[in-house]
């Protein structure tokens, strides 16, 4: 996704350059991060636990 | 979105009070299965989240009166209060006699 | 511009392209609805026909007419395809056809994702009717509960099928409910405010956020069911560690949801047809938003109620029988509205009013069944008998198919632009209803005698002959009465004669228009001021015909229309939708190709097929916008106003968030399976279980921090920051999965690789 952006914002298109899509590729990134900590928790509570 | 979140909020507050005072139950069961049934202290605290959800409840309909969050459009608030309001006797109504009536039989 | 010539300019902008090709390449939503409607009407007409077998074996006792396993075929595909094939589609076709007309707009906000869901439902809805021909048709009953679904209870292919066939299929659920969402939101005429929107699209609204929120369980229960069938992953397995009451919980997560997913669009289209026969506006507008506000959420805590046999502790058992009961009370305020809205007006007997009438006699019993088995002890009593078949038929015949028949005669002129002949019509109604009690009521009966539901046949002599024969002449009563309504709608569209705009003399915007409409809906769009636009101003159609509203010039020749403010309604930015495409369809195609590769256990063509769908999605997304800033353009009325693509909340933007709200949900299922086998499932986790050290933690955390700084900073920066920090979370997740022991041996270490394997297809993906 970053690299697409980065890619539409060098063929100049407007919504790249703009920040609708920087927007949306920022909130879909955000998700990618709290599911990884999500499921780190996950994965190291029994550890934790025990 | 604020209009959106304002009419949302109350039934969203009960179904999350509601998966988590069932989960609560559902994890003080879980050690009990071979066990003696729960007892008066773990049932007290059932009983106490569930008031505490009600009391959040309340409050949020308390919140949607204020003229400080409530919504500008009339119809939109008279929705929006019916909702709290909808919100609260599900509250009420699915919490409390449950988890007076606690047993993990 | 004179009216003639403003039609012609904007029907060569928004056509479909002639001939065959236009059926594969058009992305209107008339022509998109109209297609869904006609495959879920093919859909019912398969699923009755699989009815009046399922009747005519139970019709005696003892009958050879259908072996058992034909007959378990029968029942479940029965089930599958009355439930995903032909109710949802057939809230979807509607909604697509007629929610841009009520909202004053020209398209749905995605075009081509409404084509490729459509497409996705007709690839995915051939590939379980080709099972029902084949002969290995899914089993299990339309539950799939395990074992008799798992390798165990059915070796064969047939729960394959349904497991990834509705997956396929529950694509086009997803995407036309995030489609229908976003344009309720934000794609409605000028001036429609929330509180001034056609009551059917706050029914369609709510429906729509529950399809994204109660869809997403089943498609992880399918996912996990297939994990465990294709690579023995044992979730749904006792002996390691797994629990087949999972799959329960996680079905019924759908599973119940999906009866006020049917029931909401129908309670949609009577809120909308009643006042207009009753010649009157709807009473209670505002309870009955909040009504079916709070029946999308409250449906959300009943799920249990369908498991009150399986041995839950009883305060559970109370928590579910309360929040049951007590979805009684915003049905019962739709109902009293209702009653209400007739009783102000002066109701006119015309055949959708007759469909009504019929709803509500059937509806309102359906509904007080519903009460009596939401009561534990008599559940217990009923449970898996006739009298939950029967309960269950009144509340989704009386509560959609006849309100949908209602629809259908209601709507019919708009479809075709003639007039309705309805003598048939009458005949074919009475047929229905007492076809339809004939067979139902006396069903109940059946039940209370002990007659068990999914029997492929009975022994004579326990009192249930004389039922099971007239309920299955009703049933076949029935049958003919619905053979004569498709009879009666082909006679109205091809025979009947031209009739006029509006003939029931309704209120809301759809009815401002020719019919059947132009490919464009409105020649201009208009300013609402309130619910009923054509009750205020019945010369509205001809102002809009003449270009008085807003985009009523064609001049810049491409398919323009107005997105708002949510709330208020307020012009907000001019939306550029895309021209005719084959991708969608051609995307499909090959999404299809990845199911049928995991079907047929060809692993390597699911590679290829994905790799397909990711080329064919970045096209997709590479062809929106432009690359000329246009600055703010005139619409004709009001300030002038930029394109989407120069704006920081883009279609885009909104139809992401209501993704990842069904991908957040389907996480949050996926969380809830694991905590419930924990805390349920013995020997949890197993003593060998992986603990990824200090270093892969550290590693996560700056990982993380990496990508939400990254993104933040500045533009060049979120390449040399965030796409590290994402690949550096892919590399702890591949590390912590080596740490996984075998996701054969045990149900912990399978809900591992499922955890780490949703987060892997997130950050490189995104990097």
């Amino acid at each position: 996704m970053l690299l697409f952006l980065g890619a539409r914002r060098q063929a100049g298109h407007v919504g790249a350059h703009v920040g609708g899509e920087a927007r949306i590729v920022r909130l879909w990134c955000d998700y990618a991060v709290l599911v990884s900590l999500v499921v780190a928790l996950a994965v190291g509570l029994p550890g934790w636990l025990a | 979105m604020i209009t959106v979140l304002r009419l949302s909020l109350p039934l969203a507050i009960w179904l999350a009070s509601f998966s988590g005072v069932y989960g609560l139950h559902g994890l003080m069961c879980s050690s009990r299965w071979a066990g003696p049934p729960i007892g008066l202290s773990e049932r007290g605290l059932l009983i106490g989240a569930a008031i505490l959800a009600i009391a959040v409840q309340s409050l949020c309909l308390v919140v949607l009166r204020a003229p400080k969050w409530r919504d500008p459009d009339p119809a939109m608030r008279r929705i929006g209060l019916a909702l709290a309001a909808i919100a609260l006797v599900a509250a009420i109504w699915t919490l409390l006699p449950p988890t007076v009536l606690a047993s993990c039989m | 511009m004179n009216a003639l010539r403003r039609h012609r300019a904007l029907s060569r902008i928004w056509a479909s392209d002639p001939g065959l090709r236009g059926w594969f390449t058009t992305v209107n939503h008339t022509d998109l609805g109209r297609m869904f409607l006609a495959v879920a009407v093919f859909f019912f007409v398969v699923g009755g026909i699989l009815a009046m077998l399922i009747r005519a074996q139970l019709a005696s006792p003892r009958s050879a007419f259908l072996g058992p396993d034909h007959y378990n075929q029968v029942l479940t595909m029965h089930g599958t395809i009355m439930m995903f094939l032909f109710a949802i589609p057939l809230f979807e076709g509607l909604a697509v056809y007629l929610l841009p007309k009520m909202l004053g707009t020209r398209d749905l906000a995605f075009p081509r994702l409404t084509a490729y869901g459509f497409w996705c439902y007709v690839f995915g809805g051939a590939m379980m009717v080709f099972s029902l021909l084949a002969g290995v048709a899914p089993d299990s009953g339309w539950f799939m509960y395990p074992p008799l679904s798992s390798t165990i209870g059915a070796p064969g292919i047939n729960p394959d099928f349904w497991l990834i066939g509705i997956t396929f299929v529950e694509i086009s659920a997803i995407s036309a409910a995030v489609e229908i969402t976003v344009t309720v939101l934000r794609y409605r005429a000028p001036g429609m405010s929330l509180s001034k929107m056609p009551i059917f699209a706050w029914y369609a609204l709510v429906t729509a956020v529950m399809i994204l929120t109660g869809f997403p369980p089943l498609i992880l229960g399918s996912i996990l069911l297939e994990l465990e069938r294709a690579f023995g992953m044992p979730f749904f397995q006792v002996a390691a560690g797994g629990d087949a009451l999972l799959w329960q919980h996680l079905f019924w997560l759908f599973g119940h949801p999906e009866v006020y997913i049917i029931f909401l669009p129908a309670a949609g289209a009577i809120s909308t047809i009643l006042p207009v026969m009753a010649r009157t506006t709807l009473m209670g507008y505002g309870w009955i938003v909040a009504a079916a506000v709070s029946l999308g959420v409250l449906s959300f805590g009943l799920w249990v109620h369908h498991m009150f046999t399986t041995g839950i502790p009883h305060m559970g058992l109370a928590f579910f029988s309360a929040a049951s009961t007590l979805v009684a009370v915003p049905t019962a305020v739709q109902i009293f509205a209702w009653i209400g809205t007739l009783s102000k007006g002066r109701p006119s007997l015309h055949l959708p009013m007759l469909w009504l009438l019929a709803f509500f006699a059937t509806f309102v019993i359906g509904g007080l069944t519903g009460v009596m088995v939401a009561i534990v002890p008599f559940d217990w009593q009923a449970h898996d008998t006739y009298f939950i078949v029967a309960h269950l038929h009144y509340v989704l015949i009386g509560g959609f198919v006849f309100p949908m028949l209602a629809a259908l005669y209601y709507w019919m002129p708009h479809f075709t632009g003639r007039k309705t002949y309805f003598k048939l019509g009458n005949t074919a109604f009475w047929l229905v209803f007492f076809g339809f009690h004939g067979t139902f009521l006396l069903l109940h009966w059946a039940g209370l005698l002990g007659m068990r539901r999914r029997i492929d046949t009975y022994e004579a002599g326990q009192g249930w002959e004389a039922i099971n024969l007239i309920a299955s002449i009703s049933g076949f009563v029935m049958a003919i009465g619905f053979a004569l309504v498709l009879i009666d709608v082909v006679i109205n569209a091809v025979v009947a004669i031209r009739g006029s705009r509006d003939p029931w003399k309704a209120g809301t915007l759809e009815w401002a228009m020719p019919t059947p409409s132009a490919p464009y809906n409105f020649a201009s769009l208009p300013h609402v001021t309130s619910r009923d636009p054509l009750y205020d101003d019945p010369e509205l159609p001809v102002r809009l015909a003449r270009g008085e509203g807003y985009l009523g010039d064609p001049g810049r020749a491409r398919r323009e229309t107005i997105s708002v403010e949510i709330a208020s309604g307020a012009p907000r930015y001019i939306t550029v939708f895309p021209g005719n495409t084959a991708l969608p369809m051609l995307m499909s195609a090959i999404t299809g190709l990845f199911f049928l590769g995991m079907l047929l256990k060809t692993y390597w063509l699911v590679p290829i097929s994905a790799s397909g769908v990711i080329a064919c999605a970045l096209y997709w997304v590479w062809s929106l916008g432009g690359t000329t800033r246009e600055g703010p353009l005139p619409v004709g009325r009001g300030p002038d106003l930029l394109t989407a693509a120069e704006t920081a909340d883009p279609p885009g933007w909104w139809g992401s968030i209501f993704l990842l709200l069904a991908n957040g949900t389907f996480f949050g299922s996926l969380l809830f399976g694991y905590v419930f086998l924990w805390t349920i499932a013995p020997n949890w986790p197993p003593p060998n279980f992986a603990e990824p050290g200090l270093g892969i933690g550290l590693t996560a955390l700056a990982g993380a921090a990496l990508t939400a700084l990254g993104t933040r900073w500045r533009p060049g920066a979120a390449l040399l920051f965030a796409a590290p920090g994402l690949v550096a979370l892919a590399v702890t997740g591949v590390m912590t999965l080596m740490l996984v022991p075998d996701p054969t041996a045990h149900a912990y270490d399978a809900t591992l690789w499922v955890l780490i394997g949703y987060g892997l297809l997130h950050q490189p993906w995104h990097s």
